[in-house]
């Protein structure tokens, strides 16, 4: 390595700038949250700064410290490649958060509208909104999903990146269906002119569904891709 | 060492380096190298999303401290990680013991007739 710093292609060499390329080519590697990716960025930066440190200590020019510590370090690509399981488990769970979170959104419009008198009979329930069982295994799905993912998971079955993105993809799809089948029903009772429903709550319930499946449709998507790119 | 055997035992041997003190990425990986001279020597930036699992999984924490002009993520052992690394040193200690007698030919055991 020292040897590397008699050479004259190495005298040229800016070793700040050597690593800031490098530490670019990773940012465009990573495929994930956007602050999980600056953090990667941040500390693979400082070990890499840390490691030519080292090396400058042990008698090393500027230079051949800043390739030493490059060259432990690995490509971009092997780096990139390797941080993608940590990633896309972290975008899978904050999928999974945003289906918890605006679910109940979605969902409190079409029990205003469909659900039947106060009290409350499940039957009845059920009968109105067929989509209910669907909808409770979605959140069930999601909670086991975020569980053993999470902080809980040494004491669960370990779930690969692969197959976490998989199940994430399947309840996207899963809430997509009951929007879709929704939105079906309600056309239906619409376009027959039967609906005792108010209007403006049909246009609301409607709405959120609508406004819901892009995102669904793009997160599927996603995942989709995603769990290829981890095979 | 193969990467690929290296694997499976590194989140422990990261719990391991963590339970002498709080300690910064590189110097995780310094120490998994050194301690083992020089046989774990993966490329250091893939042994980095092991401290994330462990982090996500609330075996190790870590928190970001600014020196040197720049920001460095610090990571501690947690009281899982502890109770883990516990746990997967009996493990090693049963496996080891029972595959080394194996490979060493030991007999000791009842022959089938």
């Amino acid at each position: 390595m020292a040897g590397d710093a008699l050479t004259p292609a190495s005298a040229a060499v800016d070793p700040a700038g050597e690593i800031a390329a490098y530490l670019a080519a990773l940012d465009r590697g990573l495929r994930g949250p956007r602050r999980m990716r600056a953090d990667i960025v941040d500390e693979i930066g400082d070990g890499l700064l840390t490691a030519a440190d080292r090396h400058r200590d042990r008698g090393a020019t500027p230079a051949a410290a800043a390739r030493a510590a490059l060259a432990e370090v690995g490509s971009p690509e092997l780096v990139a490649s390797a941080f993608a399981g940590e990633l896309a488990t972290a975008r899978a769970r904050h999928l999974l958060t945003a289906l918890l979170l605006t679910g109940p959104l979605v969902g409190a419009w079409w029990l205003l509208l469909l659900a039947p008198a106060w009290p409350l009979d499940p039957a009845e329930v059920w009968e109105a909104i067929p989509v209910l069982p669907l909808v409770g295994a979605a959140v069930v799905v999601a909670v086991v999903v975020l569980t053993a993912t999470g902080r809980h998971a040494p004491r669960l079955p370990r779930l690969t990146p692969r197959r976490t993105v998989r199940v994430v993809q399947a309840v996207a799809t899963a809430c997509a269906a009951v929007d879709v089948t929704m939105l079906v029903l309600l056309a239906t009772v619409a376009i027959a002119g039967t609906t005792v429903h108010p209007p403006a709550l049909m246009v609301v319930a409607a709405a959120a569904s609508l406004a819901r499946l892009p995102w669904l449709g793009r997160s599927a998507h996603w995942c989709r891709r995603a769990a290829l790119s981890l095979d | 060492m193969r990467a690929e055997t290296l694997k499976g035992h590194l989140e422990a041997l990261l719990l391991a380096v963590l339970e002498d003190g709080d300690a910064h990425g590189y110097a995780v990986i310094e120490a998994l190298r050194e301690r083992s001279k020089g046989l774990f020597d993966l490329p250091t930036g893939t042994m980095y999303p092991a401290l994330h699992r462990l982090q996500r999984t609330g075996l190790i924490d870590s928190r970001w401290e600014d020196g040197q002009g720049r920001r460095r993520r610090v990571y501690t052992l947690t009281d899982a990680g502890r109770s883990a690394l516990h746990a997967e040193r009996t493990s090693w200690a049963e496996f080891s013991t029972a595959v080394s007698r194996l490979l060493a030919g030991d007999r000791a055991w009842p022959a089938t007739p």
